[in-house]
């Protein structure tokens, strides 16, 4: 049995040769905790291919390359794989060059040699390859005529070590110094012009002094396109087609039906489904905006910026990206956490991922800014984000001071080239993230609604007036809790009880529990000191279930346990804080 | 409370055993899969792992 090993930066295309070349994958994760796997496959009856995470280099104490070594180490691997990046010669050689240290042969894989040549950079492979005294296989998209040269290579097992390396290269400068001169001698640039357009971009975008303003202002761009000129109107039509057309009209087809049943459709489906479906065409727009900046290649460098304030704040490189895609969704962020190698910075940041204001808490922010706080709608959003954030800060120097202090580990990635953003492909991505947030009303939203206005309507004794059910019962309960926030009446208790299931579901409870259009009835329950109280409770309490199970799954009980405590009384204080200063402040008592 | 015919009655089943069915499977099915939270990007791991399975 041949055995392969399949290596490269991250980023490469190392995944796609992976999945075009091997025939039966398995995922194998012998890393316990870890989420860092790697892959085996099957190129032929004959070979066996290991696929590793993207390292840049072999002389850190990473685990993704930690376990690369291991393997070579413990493992008999007849060839390892480089793929290598030709639009990127000089990052990429060096992991080839200490590959060249492991004493097995390797294959290059010189991948995107069309990109590379449409950008001005035309590699001499042939050249390179004598120079490596390594044997270079050049491909663009990987196709079968690619597959079938490098299974012919793999079959004919004439593998020889690379042995054409000078043996004074011992150091990082004597290994880029090398590198530049095998550049000079293989590569031959006309016109460098993308990556010149992107380094002109990025003087400017990731300057020392503008980059800050020119990311606040694009936020606030960001948020006026979404709030003000394009999401807010459409949300606006929306609102008005499902209460002033389509629920009268569903009222007059139900009209000879039973009043329960009615109320069933109208009160607890279609009131439910409305409140967070109007806000379809800002989430819509909100995503279409995002895609662009992440396709355009701005994100990434909006990580960068993002890491440096994190780093002021006591979070280290390797948290940043988890907490990042907490913006999204905790329970991913929380995966992505997982790939922490130390332990305590890895609990840290799970513990911190939650305050980050997750998409699913965007349709409540919304449903109580247009209602209170009308043309300042943008501020609020800013300002649930800004709390989150530094709420996160706040605790990360908290939990730096309890526990002893964590390795440091920076934050690495690569930075794309600027983009067009391909149309067709901002539209599909805009659908499948919309489609998302569709299927979320369709299952989550819509069975929630039915349950609230089934326990908001019944009683032991039948079908009950609202204020004597099961669910009246319930938040009136537990509602003294929230009384000194400001929020303190049954309907809202029970919403931040129904909220767990997933925080969108408060949007979808509170239109099942006032019923009608939420604009005109929940003035008479909160005032704008109150409305902002409860949006920072939303922001700020217990995980929703899914974020709870993955803290218990991945991490600990004891962790789902204290994100849960820790958290609700994070949002009580500062709740309580927001409600009677506000009132103070504002009302004057 | 008078139900007006039985297909008022079966409807509503119907709707609340769906309902639970979909609670329940979400439930179940928490952290396993693609969360739909619509931040489908490549630094997401449930994303990519979606984007594999699609292929």
């Amino acid at each position: 049995m041949t055995v392969c090993a399949l290596i490269g930066n991250p980023n490469v295309g190392q995944e796609t040769f992976f999945n075009n070349i091997a025939s039966v994958q398995q995922k194998s994760d012998e890393e316990g905790n870890s989420k860092i796997d790697k892959q085996e496959g099957f190129i032929d009856n004959n070979t066996k291919i290991v696929a590793f995470p993207g390292i840049y280099s072999i002389d850190t104490n990473s685990k993704a390359e930690a376990m690369f070594i291991d393997y070579i180490k413990e493992n008999k691997v007849d060839l390892i794989i480089n793929i290598v990046n030709a639009a990127n010669l000089e990052r990429n050689l060096y992991l080839t060059l200490q590959l060249t240290k492991l004493n097995v042969p390797i294959l290059v894989i010189l991948n995107t040699v069309h990109r590379a040549k449409k950008i001005g950079i035309h590699v001499d492979y042939e050249n390179l390859s004598d120079k490596l005294g390594i044997e270079i296989i050049p491909v663009d998209k990987l196709n079968k005529h690619h597959i079938k040269v490098i299974h012919k290579y793999i079959q004919e097992n004439s593998f020889s070590l690379p042995n054409a390396l000078p043996e004074n290269i011992n150091t990082e400068k004597d290994a880029y110094s090398y590198i530049e001169e095998i550049i000079n001698s293989c590569v031959n640039v006309k016109g460098y012009t993308l990556v010149n357009i992107t380094e002109k971009i990025d003087r400017i975008v990731l300057n020392k002094y503008l980059a800050y303003p020119i990311f606040i202002c694009i936020i606030y761009l960001v948020f006026k396109i979404v709030f003000s000129w394009i999401g807010t109107p459409l949300s606006d039509i929306l609102r008005s087609g499902l209460f002033d057309y389509t629920i009268p009209l569903v009222n007059t087809l139900l009209a000879h039906q039973s009043p329960w049943f009615k109320s069933l459709l109208i009160d607890g489906i279609i009131s439910g489904i409305s409140s967070v479906l109007v806000f379809l065409p800002v989430i819509l727009t909100l995503f279409s905006i995002l895609s662009f900046l992440e396709d355009s290649g701005y994100m990434n460098r909006v990580a960068f910026l993002m890491d440096r304030i994190m780093t002021m704040g006591g979070i280290s490189g390797k948290s940043f990206m988890p907490m990042i895609i907490g913006f999204g969704c905790s329970v991913p962020a929380l995966m992505a956490a997982k790939n922490i190698e130390d332990e305590r910075e890895r609990n840290i940041t799970a513990l911190l991922i939650p305050f980050m204001s997750c998409n699913a808490k965007l349709p409540v922010y919304m449903l109580f800014a247009t209602i209170f706080f009308h043309e300042r709608e943008i501020v609020i959003l800013a300002l649930m984000y800004a709390i989150g954030v530094f709420l996160a800060f706040f605790y990360s120097l908290i939990f730096k001071l309890l526990v002893k202090e964590t390795n440091y580990e920076p934050y690495i990635d690569e930075l794309p080239e600027y983009t067009m953003p391909d149309l067709k492909l901002l539209l599909v991505h805009t659908w499948e993230k919309g489609k998302g947030f569709l299927k979320k009303i369709g299952t989550i939203i819509f069975s929630m609604s039915i349950i609230t206005w089934l326990l908001s309507n019944f009683s032991f004794s039948g079908m009950v007036n609202i204020n004597e059910s099961f669910l009246a019962f319930i938040g009136k309960l537990i509602s003294p809790i929230f009384t000194p926030l400001g929020f303190g009446n049954w309907q809202n208790s029970v919403s931040l009880l129904t909220g767990l299931m997933g925080k969108e579901v408060i949007a979808g409870t509170l239109g099942v529990l006032y019923g009608g259009n939420l604009s005109v009835t929940m003035m008479h329950y909160f005032n704008p000191i109150s409305a902002l109280s409860f949006l920072v409770f939303i922001l700020l309490y217990s995980p929703c279930a899914s974020t709870i199970i993955t803290l218990k799954k991945e991490f600990s009980t004891k962790m789902a346990l204290t994100s849960v405590f820790y958290q609700f009384a994070t949002a009580w204080i500062v709740s309580f804080l927001f409600y009677n200063i506000g009132m103070r402040y504002f009302y004057g008592f | 409370m008078a139900f007006k015919n039985w297909g008022e009655l079966f409807i509503t089943a119907a709707i609340i055993i769906s309902a639970v069915y979909i609670i329940y499977k979400r439930i179940r099915n928490d952290g396993n899969q693609c969360r739909s939270c619509g931040s489908c990007s490549r630094l997401c791991p449930r994303y990519k792992d979606k984007k594999n399975k699609a292929k």
